[in-house]
């Protein structure tokens, strides 16, 4: 008796563990992606803000969408929808910060490229200035020798 | 017609020539980049995700041909987002690059630029250096200019009084005025601060003042002498005047002093009285030593001609001696016996005789 109710009481408790376990892992999983979108959304907001130029319109407005499928994808247990239009956020972020790294880039190079053409103008005035002086020093060198 | 075509499409399509669908518009969007010029280069870069975006074109072109829009277009976007990420991050890769051989180009620049304005500025201090003493030579050579042009006007000016002083304007008009306008002009061009132009006018003015004096000179002396020999004749006259006999003219010849009753009858030396005659001729000959004096004698008709020319000759020799012995040179001197030849009265009466017995004293001019 003591051995079966043992074995009762153990089958009975390793499925309530495993039930429990289920459970758990169910509401660990949606946690997660629930996170996930939350740091998209989070992502996305700061890419919107730091987008000055508004070089990213399109696509945010098209990951802003994925973002309102997701979060009803999620509510609606629609799971592999939702891995596909997780997996898009992300490929999106990713892109849209490559977009805008690329725009700072692009500017920092044409400040630079500004700055250099500056800079040999610069150089090609002092040049001309140098010429024309040493010209005129020659000049004035020649008659003050006379 | 119509019919026909409808046929040949239904035919097409009942021998499956229809081929597979066309790719969407992502896949094209996709296949376009990747094929780009620019795709090696960024497959290059980023493997990785050109990978990706491969494996994701292949998964959208293999739903495609399954029929699966939906998820043909899900792996066609992954596929073009992961292939565009490939491109921005090579994109900015090249601008990185691009900024770095700026910034090199600008510190190049930069370090050309402070050694070209570091020889700038020593070019500058040497140029104004000398410009300075060209602009200070320039004065000096200004000034001096100035100080040679009023020289020249100056002496312009004083040849052109000397001129006027030797009566060019009478005798030489036309230099005169030439040297007159030419000092106009000179002193026009130093008033506007040309001194060259001055200098060469003022020359000008010179050469035609010199040409006037030049001109004018021996006019001028011949006037003066002649002037001079006016107021000798006054001063003479004056002086012959001052003999209490006799009467004094001027004539052609001269100062022409007539001394009457200067002999006794038939003598021929000097009475007393026309001794003090010939001494007081003699003063004046002595205040004008330029002057040389002719003495002429002359008698009345009594007795021969012969007797009365040799008579006159002794008393005109005696009046020179007289006057030699007064200290007045005998190369003063000539000694003329008229004879009876130039009565100035009537020799029929007493009277008229007495005047044609005269002794004349002619002090001649030395210019007529």
């Amino acid at each position: 008796m003591k051995t079966r109710f043992s074995f009762v009481t153990r089958a009975v408790g390793l499925c309530a563990a495993a039930l429990l376990w289920i459970g758990a892992g169910t509401a660990l999983a949606e946690d997660t992606t629930q996170e996930t979108i939350n740091a998209f959304t989070v992502d996305i907001q700061s890419i919107e803000s730091s987008d000055a130029e508004k070089v990213t319109t399109t696509e945010l407005g098209l990951a802003k969408a994925w973002l309102g499928e997701a979060q009803a994808q999620l509510t609606q247990d629609r799971e592999e929808e939702l891995a596909r239009t997780v997996k898009r956020i992300r490929a999106s972020i990713a892109m849209m910060k490559a977009k805008l790294a690329k725009g700072v880039a692009v500017h920092k190079a044409d400040a630079a490229r500004k700055k250099a053409a500056d800079a040999a103008t610069a150089l090609k005035k002092a040049k001309a200035d140098v010429a024309s002086l040493e010209k005129e020093l020659a000049t004035l060198s020649k008659k003050e020798e006379k | 017609m119509r019919s026909a075509g409808i046929s040949l499409v239904v035919l097409c399509v009942a021998m499956g020539c229809g081929g597979p669908p066309p790719h969407t518009a992502e896949m094209v969007t996709f296949e376009d980049s990747r094929n780009g010029n620019y795709a090696y280069a960024v497959a290059a870069r980023s493997p990785q995700l050109a990978k990706d975006a491969d494996a994701e074109y292949e998964k959208s072109v293999k739903a495609h041909e399954d029929g699966d829009a939906d998820l043909a277009l899900h792996h066609a976007r992954l596929a073009n987002m992961f292939w565009m990420t490939a491109v921005y991050q090579s994109q900015a890769t090249d601008a990185e690059n691009d900024a770095n051989n700026s910034a090199k180009s600008y510190a190049d620049s930069s370090k050309q630029l402070e050694a070209a304005n570091a020889q700038r500025d020593m070019l500058t201090t040497s140029v104004t250096r000398l410009r300075r003493i060209a602009e200070l030579e320039g004065k000096v050579a200004a000034t001096e200019s100035q100080a040679g042009a009023k020289a020249k006007l100056d002496a312009a000016l004083v040849a052109i009084k000397e001129a006027e002083g030797l009566d060019a304007e009478r005798h030489a008009p036309d230099a005169l005025n030439r040297a007159k306008k030419a000092l106009a002009d000179a002193n026009a061009a130093f008033a506007a601060k040309d001194f060259s132009g001055a200098g060469r006018f003022a020359d000008l003015a010179t050469e035609g003042a010199a040409q006037a004096k030049a001109t004018a000179a021996p006019l001028h002396a011949a006037d003066e002498a002649k002037r001079v020999s006016r107021d000798e004749d006054d001063a003479i006259f004056a002086e012959a005047r001052k003999i209490s006999v006799g009467s004094v003219s001027v004539t052609p010849r001269g100062i022409t002093l007539v001394l009457p009753d200067m002999f006794e009858k038939r003598e021929t030396k000097p009475t007393v009285q026309a001794q003090a005659e010939i001494t007081q001729v003699a003063a004046i000959a002595k205040k004008f030593p330029k002057r040389s004096l002719i003495i002429e004698a002359h008698t009345d008709s009594t007795g021969g001609k012969s007797a009365n020319l040799s008579l006159s000759q002794a008393r005109a020799d005696a009046v020179l001696t007289a006057l030699t012995e007064n200290q007045i040179p005998p190369s003063r001197l000539t000694a003329i016996g008229k004879g009876q030849s130039e009565p100035i009265a009537d020799n029929r009466t007493k009277a008229g005789r007495a005047q044609n017995r005269r002794v004349t004293v002619i002090f001649s001019r030395v210019t007529e």
